[in-house]
């Protein structure tokens, strides 16, 4: 046994302390939105089926512009358009925005739907890079094609909602599944509460093993996949618990850029999707709060469960271990750029609660647990810890981890009840269980690495090869 | 200890889940079985209906009315009639949970009858405020008869947060019983939410008596007022020339909102007197108000056109831009 100074093990203590405090400081904030989901959960109206919807909200409901930004997708853009353009809803507009892609995605969407260069008169109210055509057919009065130069998917969306005339804009990827009713569910805050609702988010669920035939979801399935099976866990974590529980809470941080509903003219007022940042959905929902804060005015931003989107997971850890590193520096960038915010009476909830999540959970959360890994055991070996700091720590990590996610599982089966098969839902409690053993830890890793890409001022998105839907 | 009692709930789960998904294919069998049965359309015979659960009887008779329209609709309406749903249903209407009332009442809604009748009105008086506007929306979809202030009372509207739900019953009520709803905007001390609703959905009645109280009211409301929009809105909607004066004075409004409304209402009702002005406003600062504009001149006919055409050969700036770009989008020559 060595013998180590007097202050080392004072040093040990404190350092395993402060890990242990922040982890059962993330744990007591999650069990929090799990309450505040449970609650949410409970209290949502009964879901309507599409036809009641529609009689219901057929003849109230505002125009919506679906904003589809494509970057070489020539493969699948025709299925996927031809499923927006099959969407069940009074009114809308299908905006597809080519982002110079270096494949014939335009060449496609020309020749597919006979489309001729056009005019239109547009707002120029968003920055973007040039728009070189605008192109359609008056045979397909609800699909409209900008052709621009390749500026990125924030600069692509901005365009979009240029051009777009509708006061509601759904900005998605172009390679979202959205179901057929989702326009119609997603838009049910603005029909309710048309005044103070300003942006509304729904869920995304992964699409991996799912059958899928024309751009539309035929069966849920749970994927192959082990890596696309613990990101299932993960997503119903944070929409079904974090989103609705900060929905709930009127401190929803984010909306995912893959399907979200924004009133056109908010986002207008808060300059659109920035350019300087990857994390532009979650910046936006702050700008959006910041402005509406600053003015004092009555406002909403919304999570709603029912209305489900589908998205491609990363099924290899290279391109996974990139996703994950970018949206740490994308979060971490948003706090940096708002931090001012953080703890801010003028900014209330969202100063106090909203932020102080952000920096729990996004910007100390994997540094703290990734030192714990690296910390606690060989502290505890060295004997300048003792045994009861070492479990507690496990147990913040382990045990508490398991907790949440099955937690989650359970508020989903009791509630939502969406997985088909008993089979399923018993794998998904493994996968919920064991994504707590290795995953999560390698998660943290790329979250750490995202960190690091953020104090180096990495910019871009990396790359994300599809291996596209599978289809029958 | 959490986590153990986290997995020994969802075990469970996993458990009750393979009970009712047993009991979900005993519950597809009777549905199978009762299928052909309902949709014979023939009188069914309650003897062989008699091994059937009733919920089943509910559900797909319920599936099944929404489906069609027409003389097979009231078939299906008349066994639902025969097979006792519209009683079920106004039972599952006393239950404590708000969700089985809710799905309850969706069912309710589909119905003709004098029971589900009687069960929507009674529902009016639920406890939820959600139902209640759900019943008088299913109520005002068959032509139900409406004292409005009265349900304006039951229903609290106006005292909470304005929703769009609140001018689709009023415009469904308007539909049979148009001085109802002109009696909300009439009634002196109404308010404001309620009045401004009311009037949004007169405006697709095409009911001229009320373009001078519309007229007044835009007169009178501040440039700031949410209203003000909603008031040029409806004049245009109503598209008569009655609104001029209201119309004009909102294409000088401080508020963007009511310059474009009023621009769009000016296009509508063709006031050719507005062109000038309008030819003004393709230099807005705004370019919802400069679109608007640009709409309503070429609505008007050849007056607006050379207004256009003007600012597109000799205009400059962003009243240039917005006159050519309207003339190509709209295929006219420049």
């Amino acid at each position: 046994m060595i013998d180590f100074p007097p202050w080392t093990y004072q040093a040990a203590e404190i350092v395993t302390g402060f890990v242990i405090a922040t982890g059962l400081i993330q744990i007591l904030v999650y069990i929090v939105q799990l309450a505040f989901a449970g609650y949410a959960l409970h209290r949502r109206p009964p879901l309507p089926s599409t036809t009641v919807l529609w009689d219901r909200y057929a003849e109230v409901a505002p125009p919506i512009g679906v904003i589809a930004p494509a970057y070489n997708e020539e493969l699948t853009i025709i299925e996927s358009v031809e499923a927006l353009l099959a969407l069940h809803y009074p009114e809308f507009e299908v905006i597809v925005i080519n982002d110079g892609s270096k494949d014939g995605t335009l060449r496609r969407l020309v020749d597919h739907y006979s489309l001729v260069p056009v005019q239109r008169y547009h707002e120029l109210a968003l920055q973007n890079r040039p728009i070189r055509g605008l192109y359609a057919n008056p045979a397909y009065p609800r699909l409209l094609v900008i052709d621009k130069e390749n500026g990125g998917k924030a600069d692509a969306m901005n365009a979009g909602i240029n051009v777009a005339r509708a006061p509601l804009v759904c900005v998605i990827d172009a390679d979202t599944l959205l179901e057929p009713d989702a326009l119609l569910r997603v838009v049910r805050p603005f029909i309710e509460d048309p005044l103070r609702t300003v942006a509304v988010g729904g869920t995304i669920r992964i699409a991996n093993g799912c059958r899928i035939e024309s751009g539309r979801v035929i069966e849920a399935r749970l994927p192959r996949n082990i890596l696309a099976l613990f990101q299932v866990v993960e997503y119903l974590r944070a929409f079904l618990m974090a989103r609705l529980g900060l929905s709930q809470m009127q401190t929803l941080m984010i909306i995912s850029g893959a399907f979200g509903l924004f009133r056109r003219s908010s986002v207008l007022d808060v300059g659109g999707f920035s350019h300087n940042t990857v994390g532009e959905d979650m910046e936006l929902v702050v700008k959006l709060h910041r402005f509406m804060r600053d003015r004092k005015r009555d406002y909403r931003i919304t999570y709603i469960p029912e209305p489900v989107s589908w998205t491609e997971a990363p099924e290899s850890l290279s391109i996974l271990a990139n996703q994950r590193a970018r949206w740490q520096r994308g979060s971490l960038e948003t706090y940096r750029k708002h931090r001012d915010m953080f703890l801010n009476p003028k900014y209330g909830r969202i100063g106090f609660l909203g932020f102080a999540q952000v920096w729990l959970v996004d910007v100390m959360g994997p540094i703290v647990e990734i030192a714990g890994y690296v910390l606690v055991p060989p502290l505890w070996l060295l004997g300048l810890i003792s045994f009861d700091h070492f479990l507690a720590f496990l147990a913040v990590v382990f045990t508490f981890g398991v907790f949440i996610s099955v937690a989650t599982l359970v508020l989903e089966e009791v509630q939502l009840r969406r997985l088909k098969h008993a089979r399923d839902l018993a794998m998904l409690t493994v996968a919920a269980v064991i994504e707590n053993f290795g995953y999560r830890q390698l998660n943290n890793l790329w979250r750490v690495r995202g960190w690091w890409q953020f104090a180096r001022k990495k910019q871009g998105w990396g790359t994300m090869v599809r291996k596209g839907f599978q289809r029958p | 200890m959490l986590s153990c009692a986290a997995l020994a709930v969802m075990v469970a789960l996993v458990v009750i889940r393979l009970w009712t998904n047993w009991r979900r294919s005993r519950y597809l069998e009777a549905r199978r079985r009762l299928v052909p049965l309902l949709l014979g359309g023939a009188e069914p015979d309650l003897a062989v209906l008699h091994s059937i659960p009733d919920h089943v009887v509910t559900d797909l008779s319920l599936e099944l009315i929404q489906l069609v329209r027409g003389a097979e609709r009231d078939a299906f309406m008349a066994n639902a009639g025969r097979l006792g749903v519209p009683g079920r249903l106004a039972k599952r209407m006393r239950s404590w949970s708000q969700r089985e009332r809710a799905i309850a009442l969706q069912g309710l809604a589909q119905l003709d009858d004098p029971v589900s009748r009687a069960a929507l009105w009674r529902a009016l008086d639920d406890r939820n405020n959600d139902i209640r506007l759900a019943a008088a929306q299913a109520l005002a979809e068959k032509g139900e008869q409406f004292d409005a202030q009265d349900l304006v009372r039951r229903l609290g509207l106006g005292s909470r947060q304005p929703s769009r739900t609140m001018v689709g019953l009023l415009r469904r009520i308007a539909e049979t019983q148009p001085d109802e709803i002109k009696g909300l905007v009439l009634h002196p001390d109404q308010n404001l939410e309620v009045r401004v609703s009311a009037i949004e959905a007169l405006s697709n009645t095409g009911d001229y008596s009320l373009v001078p109280v519309i007229r007044s009211l835009a007169l009178e409301a501040t440039d700031e007022s949410e209203e003000l929009p909603r008031y040029l809105h409806a004049l245009g909607k109503l598209g008569h020339p009655g609104g001029r004066e209201a119309i004009i004075a909102g294409l000088s409004s401080g508020s963007m909102a009511a310059r474009a409304a009023a621009a769009r209402a000016a296009g509508r009702i063709a006031l050719i007197d507005s062109a000038e002005r309008l030819g003004d406003l393709l230099n807005d600062q705004e370019w919802w108000v400069r679109f608007r504009a640009a709409e309503a001149l070429i609505e008007l006919g050849e007056a607006g056109l050379s207004q256009l055409r003007t600012a597109a050969v000799q205009g400059y700036g962003p009243a240039r831009d917005a006159a050519v770009t309207m003339l190509a989008e709209r295929g006219l020559q420049p």
